[in-house]
């Protein structure tokens, strides 16, 4: 068992991921997810429908390049995810949370010292990292190839909104463990759909998705900052 | 890209990874054409400068309105639509201060594809002080068709520029013949630069037919959904949730935004169309000013993007 993707794969990981809901908390708001089944199937279409065509593709890429040692590929993975996620609190959350995860990387023994030649490629853009491109670039200094990178960066975005559907409906932690082992053929099935693709078709196309986004940051009181 | 006479041929129709099985050139009756287009100024007035036309997409002169800061180009479909195989490409070269709408006499209709697919590819360069919006007008894909949109524009720094898809579920109107999210595939690949930097990117690929769970995850169930790219001085305009329809606006970054729909068709176009064109308005005329071409006198109220309530105000 590889420890380091393990460890990159912790709930609490990245650090500020537990103030996030991708949109759930206007989907709950809405009455379209509100109760464990309601749940499974908004987790199972937001993965497959909107994470995995984009944020999985960049994954698995930014793995890929990684490997190869390229930071100039990296770097246009990161443009490309900034010009592409087009909800703002969607966006912010993915480098936020990305920064969060190179800064916890640089710390640690395993990682630290081969992030050095790939931070210095991004000081130049002052653009901060993308959640995706961050963890594939993680996840090849732990050594894991693209498909299990991207199979462990699915697993615990899974775990992210699962975690925050437990919080927000509130559905027992019980139902939420289920969920995700529901869920697990889907995350199966997405790595071998997507763990090879070109980065140039990275893309989700879910309009409703991203309104129901905007519309979490009108919400009169909510519990998360996405 | 430059505007010229070369015969626009298949080795300039991009194919995107999610079409590489499939071969287009093979099918008999497929047709490749578009236009080279240069918008020029001759004195306060867009006319078309070098230009180059080729089956099945013609242009027609552009309406140049005494009360229209700007010009009207239309692109003329002599086919029913784009049929399995056709390729079109339309290079739009907006010269310095040109002020222009460039569109289609009516809807897309994406015809059913059976070893190809059909595409519509856009190469768009906007000058400095140039002010281009281009409404393709709603794609209507029909069931099990196959549709590749692909769209690069380069805008230089003080260029602005505003893009409009519309996306229909197919001839969705027609009793038991309706077709709703029945199309095979659509790609969407559209990229801006400004000054060579990318700024906005709109891709996806759309596998169907839709399930009933699809349509309410990608349009919430709606009949239409919308997408406007807006590059200049930013509109006053918030978030909208009606009956018919809902729309968000995304400021982007470093700049930019897109507004995003979902909703009636009528409603969904009528309120893109009104977007655009004040926003057009604003820009070229200053706060307050009328928006192009939907108070115009010259202009009957039969065109795609005419507004009824526009009308009824005339």
């Amino acid at each position: 068992m590889n420890l380091r993707l393990l460890q990159i794969a912790d709930s609490a990981l990245p650090i500020s991921g537990y103030t996030h809901s991708w949109g759930l908390e206007a989907a709950i708001a809405r009455r379209l997810v509100h109760d464990p089944e309601t749940l499974e199937r908004w987790t199972r279409r937001w993965l497959r429908a909107s994470l995995g065509p984009m944020e999985g593709v960049l994954v698995a890429s930014a793995c890929r390049s990684a490997a190869l040692g390229s930071a100039e590929e990296l770097r246009g993975l990161n443009r490309l995810a900034n010009a592409s996620i087009v909800p703002p609190s969607i966006r912010r959350a993915s480098r936020e949370m990305g920064d969060q995860l190179i800064a916890l990387g640089t710390t640690w023994a395993w990682s630290g010292t081969p992030l050095v030649q790939f931070l210095d490629a991004l000081i130049e853009d002052g653009e901060g990292w993308h959640h995706p491109v961050a963890f594939g670039l993680l996840g090849a200094l732990a050594g894991g190839s693209p498909e299990e990178v991207l199979l462990t960066y699915l697993h615990q975005a899974s775990l992210g909104m699962i975690g925050a559907g437990v919080r927000a409906i509130p559905v027992g932690h019980t139902h939420g463990q289920q969920i995700l082992a529901y869920v697990q053929d889907d995350i199966r099935d997405l790595v071998v759909r997507y763990s090879d693709c070109d980065p140039a078709t990275a893309g989700a196309g879910c309009p409703y998705y991203e309104v129901l986004c905007d519309e979490q940051t009108r919400l009169y009181a909510r519990m998360f900052r996405s | 890209m430059g505007p010229n006479s070369t015969r626009i041929t298949r080795e300039e129709i991009v194919t995107p990874p999610d079409f590489e099985c499939l071969n287009s050139a093979n099918h008999p009756a497929a047709r490749v054409g578009g236009a080279r287009i240069e918008l020029i100024t001759q004195g306060k007035e867009t006319r078309l400068g070098t230009c180059y036309e080729q089956v099945p997409i013609r242009l027609l002169p552009p309406f140049v309105l005494d009360d229209e800061p700007a010009s009207l180009l239309y692109l003329i479909t002599l086919t029913a639509g784009l049929l399995d195989g056709d390729g079109h490409r339309i290079e739009i070269l907006a010269r310095q201060g040109t002020r222009t709408m460039v569109t289609g006499q009516s809807a897309t209709r994406v015809h059913p594809a059976r070893s190809g697919f059909a595409t519509q590819q856009w190469d768009i360069k906007v000058e400095d002080d140039a002010c281009l919006v281009v409404l393709p007008g709603p794609t209507i894909p029909y069931r099990g068709s196959r549709f590749h949109q692909r769209g690069r524009a380069e805008l230089a720094p003080r260029a602005r520029f505003i893009w409009g898809d519309i996306w229909l579920p197919g001839r969705y109107e027609r009793g038991d013949l309706s077709e709703r999210y029945e199309f095979e595939r659509i790609v969407q690949d559209f990229e801006v630069r400004r000054s060579g930097r990318l700024i906005f990117r709109d891709r996806f690929r759309w596998d169907g037919p839709w399930s009933t769970d699809q349509v309410d995850w990608h349009v919430g169930g709606a009949l239409a959904s919308a997408s406007l790219f807006i590059d200049g001085p930013m509109p006053k305009l918030t978030a909208e949730n009606s009956p018919n329809l809902v729309r968000s606006v995304f400021p982007l970054d470093p700049e930019g935004c897109c507004v995003r729909w979902c909703g009636n068709p009528a409603d969904v176009t009528a309120d893109l169309v009104r977007t655009a064109l004040s926003l057009a308005g604003e820009w070229t005329g200053g706060p307050g000013a009328p928006p192009w071409f939907l108070k115009s006198t010259g202009l009957a109220a039969n065109h795609w993007f005419s507004s009824p309530c526009e009308d009824t105000n005339r």
